[in-house]
């Protein structure tokens, strides 16, 4: 089905491939007579093997062939000397087939199946056919599968295999395989290892990998390798926020906790909270919970995440936890090296995407509010010259600048004070992203965006009482969540014209007031008496 | 421009959609049973009749399929096992067994075979931590797992194994780029993605995945020839128009390819004479790749007088509202 070239063929040459084919059909279809009669009637001998054998070859596909010369392999009464003889025979059966077809997964896995079933089996040996069908494809993921389960088998450890792993990439940089390989066996070794080892070794594969990119900065393996290296490997859960109002609990972490992690201490003992995730799923970053006890009978809360405890503090009846600080970044000269690195490869090609990119993802980790301009300048160029993936790039881009807005937000804030209101009108915002922060947010800002085909990512505005959607050209609002408590909510001038979809929304939420002006909604006769069926107290700005 | 080593280049003109070659491709398939390719193909045969009549059921020539023929066949496939074999005298597998009962979905012909054989078959498939074998044999795959669990979900029978157990294999399955492969360890691939992500799909567990970085590697599968490939540096293939594109819908990330582009590649795969859709301009088509051809149309939500497909099954809509399944979304709120 894959890479088969459609050839013209004169009338002389089809009429002699039709000849072959009747030929090979029909004795495609006397060896499965064959095969099915003796399975039937439980013969196992040794014909049945040599046309199980000869048809195999022919197509190393026909699964049920396999099965049945597995059948042959338990039910026959060989001393141990001929079924030896006989898995030795099944190895060189399957090496055969491989060479012909090295991307049958039956094949494969009658391999494993010999190789569990052998008495002893040379793992050396079977390393070997690895590396030599590797360096005939190194790309062939079956074959680096069979690795893996031979690596298990022979007891080999990650730090052996790093080193296959090292001569692979030495030899050829532009292989994705390999460089997946490795990431596998550093996740292995960082296992054991303490967060300096993990630093230190990172540190080095820095510097190979940006050697990889040097050499053909075209190939987009290296470069996958580099933006998971430039990532953080966070081990431990930690709380990055939390807001204790009335009866109300949110918090989030950096990464996905389940309730279990979670305790919260009232007064120095365990609370009893009902916590629930947005989306009813037993892990999340984001909880709310409702507390029993009245705040007023609260002296000090503490909040424990996987035995971490963090302390609440109280301002004007509230009780929160903020972390605010960037994370320290152990190796900022090497990552300012390869950014003056990567700009001189910018000057080289100016055209390579993967240079601004991880000119980015470099400058993000080293300082983002120092860059945050030189990140914009870099996404718009990116949106250029990577036209397919424009959308990508707009998006990482809001995502970038919402980050950027919290920051500030956190300039102006008090040390002890959580703001509930936030700015983000004419941003050219294309999505939300998932930013946990929104759902502290009371009064949220988005007009003069682009959030039309993102609406149902506002369901995490969870805090949410007034809402401006303005000037977002908004054509429906069939993907508008439900938010609990949203009062006002502002829609001027979009391109909304279905009055179902308004009374839908309205009978969903409890609104005061709705600004509908400038919608071609306005328009429609309907549109006041049937929003003052449902909500008649509405404050509704029309036309 | 820096020269491409893994893409191809269009030809000149591209060619419409050619609806109608296709069906009478996809419809004349397997009418002489003696066809060399038909026959040679026997061993995945309910996997091709479930990709031709999922095709023709989108461009609304169900109809015109021999229903009766389909479901004998069907119900003679059916083991003492429980499971569901390839072909009369093949053996059952896991694979076999959810392209009949996708068809069964499709005709509404669930009675057809022993539900409950089935149930206790894909049951039987799940080892202790939590993977799928694909038959007796013992071979473990995220391939199977997927069927696994979409097969037991159109039976509305998901509760018969550890679904947290098979959701944990998933996720073993992770690598370093947020993709998966076809067990732990294994480099991601496009196709074992659209696997694991159909399967947190269908069991509710999308918060699971780091939908930005993954959808980020999906989205760079995207060559300027505009086709997808399923690995980076590899040729662009029209299958994998379909891996790539159902993971990036269901993660609601769709709009990060360029959607003209892609539809132009798909197009240029057709074959103009005899129909269908080859994996790149210029091959032999067959139903395999005719399906992803369309089921990528159908996605990219062109005017194309074609049904729209479901993203987590690789079956029509209608179907799946009909068993009122609900599979997640990222790009829906609840
Ligand atoms: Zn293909």
């Amino acid at each position: 089905m894959h890479g088969r070239v459609k050839v013209r063929t004169t009338a002389e040459q089809e009429a002699l491939k039709k000849k072959e084919r009747a030929e090979k059909l029909s004795r495609y279809r006397i060896g499965m007579s064959i095969v099915f009669k003796k399975r039937k009637d439980k013969v196992y001998d040794d014909e049945l093997m040599m046309v199980t054998e000869r048809m195999v070859l022919q197509n190393p596909d026909i699964y049920t062939l396999w099965n049945i010369r597995r059948e042959a392999f338990i039910n026959n009464d060989w001393d141990e000397k001929l079924l030896e003889e006989f898995y030795q025979n099944e190895l060189r059966l399957t090496e055969n087939c491989l060479k012909q077809n090295p991307k049958s997964y039956w094949v494969w896995y009658q391999r494993i199946w010999i190789t569990n079933h052998l008495a002893e089996c040379n793992w050396k040996k079977e390393l070997m056919l690895c590396t030599k069908c590797l360096n005939l494809d190194d790309r062939n993921f079956h074959c680096w599968n069979y690795r893996e389960f031979v690596v298990q088998k022979a007891g080999i450890s990650p730090e052996e295999e790093f080193e296959f792993a090292t001569s692979k990439i030495l030899n050829n940089f532009s292989n994705y395989s390999s460089w997946h390989y490795r990431s596998l066996l550093l996740s292995k070794m960082f296992h054991n290892s303490d967060q300096n080892d993990i630093d230190e070794k990172k540190k080095q594969e820095l510097d190979l990998v940006m050697n990889a990119t040097f050499t053909d900065p075209n190939d987009s393996s290296a470069w996958f390798y580099q933006r998971w290296l430039l990532n953080t490997h966070e081990c431990l859960a930690t709380l990055s926020q939390a807001l204790i109002k009335s009866d109300n609990v949110i918090l989030f972490a950096n990464k996905n906790i389940s309730t279990e992690s979670i305790y919260l201490k009232v007064n120095n003992k365990n609370e009893n909270v009902q916590w629930k995730s947005l989306q009813q799923t037993k892990i999340s970053k984001l909880w709310f919970g409702k507390l029993k006890k009245q705040l007023n009978e609260i002296n000090n809360v503490q909040i424990e995440i996987e035995g971490t405890f963090y302390p609440l503090v109280c301002i004007n009846q509230k009780w929160i936890y903020k972390k605010r600080k960037y994370k320290f970044c152990s190796n900022k000269d090497q990552l300012l090296e390869q950014l003056s690195s990567y700009k001189q490869l910018i000057e080289m090609e100016p055209n390579n995407k993967w240079a601004y990119l991880t000119s980015i993802l470099l400058m993000r980790k080293i300082d983002f509010i120092k860059f945050y301009e030189n990140i914009l300048t870099n996404l718009n160029v990116l949106v250029n010259i990577d036209s397919l993936r424009s959308n990508y790039y707009k998006d990482l881009r809001s995502k970038y600048i919402i980050e950027y807005k919290i920051y500030e937000l956190w300039n102006i804030e008090e040390d002890q004070e959580i703001k509930t209101e936030i700015d983000l009108s004419g941003l050219n915002l294309t999505t939300l992203s998932n930013n946990e922060h929104f759902s502290f947010f009371e009064q949220i800002n988005l007009s003069a965006n682009y959030l039309s085909d993102s609406l149902h990512q506002l369901f995490i505005l969870q805090s949410c009482t007034k809402l401006s959607l303005s000037s977002n050209q908004v054509e429906n609002l069939k993907k508008f969540p439900t938010l609990q408590n949203l009062e006002v909510l502002l829609l001027r001038n979009n391109k909304l014209n279905n009055l179902e979809e308004i009374l839908q929304l309205l009978t969903r939420h409890k609104l005061k007031l709705l600004d509908l002006r400038e919608n071609p909604i306005c328009n429609t006769k309907e549109l006041q008496t049937g929003i003052a069926q449902i909500s008649p107290d509405l404050q509704l700005y029309i036309e | 421009m820096p020269v491409l080593k893994h893409d191809i280049e269009l030809p000149a003109s591209v060619p419409e959609l050619l609806l109608e070659k296709h069906a009478n491709f996809l419809l004349s398939y397997g009418t002489d049973k003696d066809e060399y390719m038909y026959c040679m193909t026997e061993h995945m045969r309910m996997s091709g009749m479930y990709w031709g009549l999922t095709a023709l059921d989108l461009m609304g020539k169900l109809e015109q399929t021999n229903r009766n023929e389909v479901l004998e066949f069907i119900a003679q496939c059916q083991t003492e096992s429980g499971g569901i074999a390839a072909s009369l005298q093949h053996d059952p597998h896991i694979l076999y067994t959810l392209s009949a009962v996708q068809i069964l979905c499709i005709y509404n012909a669930l009675d057809t075979i022993d539900i409950e054989k089935v149930v206790k078959y894909v049951k039987e498939r799940q080892q202790p931590d939590g993977s799928f074998t694909g038959d007796i044999w013992g071979e473990i795959d995220m391939r199977f797992s997927f069927c696994a669990v979409a097969t037991l979900s159109l039976l509305n029978r998901l509760d018969v194994i550890d679904v947290e157990k098979a959701v944990e294999f998933v996720m073993k399955c992770m690598n370093f780029d947020g993709g998966f492969g076809s067990k732990p360890g294994a480099e991601s691939h496009a196709g074992m993605i659209y696997c694991s992500i159909g399967l947190l799909s269908i069991t509710g567990n999308l918060h699971l995945v780091d939908a930005d970085q993954l959808s980020w590697w999906l989205c760079e599968r995207q060559l300027p020839s505009g086709g997808l490939n399923g690995r980076p540096e590899k040729l662009p293939d029209v299958c994998y128009s379909w891996w790539v594109l159902s993971a990036l819908t269901i993660l609601g990330r769709l709009h990060w390819v360029n959607k003209e582009q892609l539809v132009k590649f798909v197009l240029a795969c057709q074959d103009t004479e005899s129909g269908g859709f080859s994996d790149r301009p210029g091959d032999i088509a067959d139903p395999f790749h005719t399906l992803f051809g369309l089921t990528a149309l159908s996605l990219l939500n062109t005017d194309y007088p074609l049904k729209k497909i479901n993203p987590t099954y690789c079956m029509p809509e209608y179907v799946i509202q009909r068993l009122h399944l609900k599979p997640a979304r990222l790009d829906q709120s609840n």
